[in-house]
């Protein structure tokens, strides 16, 4: 149980994707502008991330290694979550109207945002089994999700405040980035 | 419906090509890989334990080492890789004990720990102070202003690893042996007749049958194999030499370490097999 | 558009990270050292080169609905091999990379080239385009990691430039600084870019 909270508690805090390993900067600076949307991009993830690490873990040890064909994990990882994606889209279109409007828009993105690939393949070399990849992957989602917002909290306050001419735009938002880094650095001494 | 016929057939010739690409690449860098590490595992073995001249990977209690022989096949060192928890997550180094217990070499391989600050642990400085210790020992080493938690995570880290390792190795983890312990060929009283064994090559099980007539080697046939084949057909000379000599006491091929120990290993336990039956 | 100038508008006017904002991620993340951001960079450049050329010259062979996929598989595997070579040729580079090797796949500069530009352009351009950007992408890259490194370390490319008297400024070389970084790189190139009319 102990090692179980310590892959949540790592995965969001510690080692944030976002602001410690730099997985998923594209959307991060590009969808938190505004705490609604990001809010949306996050839930997207979570579900997204959630189904592709139990996947990839099971295509990993289930085909990949028996066959020896590890050095394919690269191409086939990434098939698997461009149709995952594609899959999830089709189903909520479906099933849920509603979710799908706040949802859909942001379900293509999630294809190039690296955190999914990425963590899939941590997955592998820090050989999780199932439970603990699965786990590893929400909690990274959730851990992608809370950046994303507290960076479109202070965004939206963002547009009040007066920002030097030259700094405005993603510049200013680096810098946030980098202070909101510090603070996470602080959890490193919980562990 | 012929477009979409045409769909499949171009993305069906996409992934052909680029399975086919892949697969080539790797067949050439996978054994380019191999050879370094073996390489660089054979030179760091050969620094810590100067007097070795061969080593094999075993495993007891559900951890692996590589344990080292000199000429005589007497044990002279222990190599395993050791874990601990570090200030900002783990920190794994790799741990030489010689025969007589005492630590002669400590690396961190991977670590992260804050830079400037926690990661002087892998500087050679501060893992030097470990060298020389042994079981009974403290495992206190000097203490770092503002790097005390990495320096704490070291000294029992290493501590704790070094007592597990020497508690399953210290025998040379005979218990894990393999094959190096197979007592001196000889195929006096074997019936004559053809024998198989089979050992794991560097891509994959490697199967041969022996035949034996009048108590001597007369044929070893490979049935199965997957190695690179270039590299395969220096390894085979192996095989002729094993029948020239009488013995699996023959050197392996250099480039094709793995594949000919391989074909070593199968042939003698073929021959243990032989003796149990 | 000459090939000329489609080659030189990756370099500055239409530069992947500092003017579209594209591939933050190993920009951010390797570029501790001036060599692993020039390492970075030729090997993303190596993966952008090859994809735009096998792209544009299959470009009337691909179907339009399955395109997408179709790029990703081409890309997929020049990153395999490039992933490959390094781990096999440059050891040292592949480990500190880590990761960020097989991410290049996801990297947006190179999807974003295959489909904006070189499924639709012919062949030369095409190279010349994918040279372009990824030596803009290279020349970022290597200049962050170079101002981060002469901060943290006080040398670039481990030549030490400010002496042994310089008070290294740790911070630059950990994550929170390599946002701090960039934000202001990105702020400087804003104003010089003003200040030339660049635009």
């Amino acid at each position: 149980m102990g090692e179980i909270f310590a892959i949540i508690f790592g995965a969001i805090f510690i080692n944030n994707f976002v602001l410690s390993r730099f997985l998923g900067i594209c959307p991060f600076m590009g969808v938190s502008k505004k705490v609604e949307t990001s809010l949306g991009m996050g839930m997207a993830v979570i579900f997204v991330m959630g189904m592709a690490s139990f996947v990839t873990w099971l295509l990993e040890y289930y085909v990949l290694v028996p066959n020896q064909l590890e050095y394919l994990r690269t191409i086939v990882f990434i098939l698997v979550i461009a149709s995952l994606v594609q899959f999830v889209e089709i189903v909520i279109r479906k099933a849920s109207p509603t979710l799908y409007q706040s949802l859909g828009i942001f379900l293509p993105l999630i294809t190039t945002n690296c955190a999914v690939l990425g963590m899939a393949i941590l997955n592998i070399q820090l050989g999780y089994n199932l439970f603990e990849a699965v786990v590893f992957g929400v909690a990274a989602a959730v851990g992608f999700t809370l950046a994303l917002v507290i960076m479109a909290g202070i965004r939206e306050r963002l547009e009040f405040v007066f920002v030097p001419k030259h700094f405005q735009g993603v510049s200013i938002a680096m810098i946030i980035a980098g202070i909101l880094s510090l603070a996470f650095g602080g959890f490193k001494g919980m562990m | 419906m012929k477009e979409m016929i045409r769909t499949g057939i171009v993305l069906m010739l996409i992934c052909a090509v680029a399975a086919a690409a892949l697969a080539y690449t790797n067949h050439v860098t996978s054994a380019i890989i191999a050879e370094r590490l073996q390489q660089e595992k054979e030179a760091q073995l050969a620094e810590l334990f100067p007097t070795m001249t061969n080593f094999e990977e075993r495993t007891v209690d559900g951890r692996s080492a590589t344990v080292a022989f000199d000429a005589e096949n007497k044990f002279v060192g222990v190599l395993a890789e050791g874990q601990t928890e570090g200030y900002g997550g783990p920190i794994r180094f790799n741990l030489g004990i010689n025969a007589a217990g005492e630590i002669v070499g400590l690396t961190v391989v991977a670590h992260t720990e804050t830079p400037g600050i926690g990661d002087v642990i892998k500087e050679t400085w501060f893992t030097k102070q470990f060298l020389g210790k042994k079981s009974g020992d403290t495992f206190t080493v000097d203490a770092i202003s503002g790097a005390t938690d990495s320096v704490k995570a070291m000294e029992t880290g290493v501590e704790r690893e070094y007592n597990e390792i020497w508690r399953r190795f210290s025998d040379g983890g005979a218990a894990g042996a393999q094959d190096t312990s197979a007592p001196a060929f000889s195929l006096a009283g074997v019936a004559d007749g053809t024998y198989s064994g089979t050992a794991s090559g560097f891509k994959g099980e490697i199967a041969l049958e022996v035949t034996v007539a009048g108590g001597k080697i007369t044929a070893i046939n490979v049935t199965a194999q997957q190695e690179t084949a270039d590299r395969w057909a220096d390894a085979k000379k192996v095989i002729e030499e094993i029948i020239a000599k009488q013995t699996v006491q023959v050197d392996t091929v250099s480039g094709t370490t793995i594949s000919s120990d391989a074909i070593i290993k199968a042939v003698q336990r073929n021959q243990r097999n032989r003796r149990e039956v | 558009m000459s090939v000329m100038s489609e080659f030189s508008k990756g370099i500055i006017k239409e530069n992947a990270v500092f003017r579209l904002m594209l591939g933050l991620c190993p920009i951010l993340a390797v570029t501790t050292m001036a060599e692993f951001g020039l390492g970075m960079g030729i090997a993303t450049t190596a993966v952008l080169i090859c994809s735009n050329l096998v792209i544009s010259l299959m470009r009337r062979i691909i179907p339009t609905k399955v395109r997408i996929p179709s790029f990703i598989i081409i890309i997929a595997t020049f990153v395999t091999m490039v992933d490959m070579l390094l781990n096999a040729y440059l050891p040292a580079l592949h480990a500190q990379l880590g990761i960020f090797v097989p991410l290049i796949v996801v990297n947006c500069i190179i999807l974003g080239r295959a489909e904006a530009f070189a499924s639709k352009a012919p062949v030369s351009h095409s190279l010349a385009d994918g040279l372009g950007i990824g030596l803009g992408f290279t020349l970022s890259l290597t200049l962050l990691a170079s101002v981060r490194e002469l901060l943290a370390a006080g040398s670039i490319f481990k030549i030490n430039l400010l002496g042994a008297a310089y008070e290294p400024f740790m911070v630059f070389g950990s994550p929170p600084g390599a946002f701090l970084a960039l934000g202001l790189l990105m702020a400087l190139v804003n104003m010089l870019s003003k200040k030339y009319k660049l635009e």
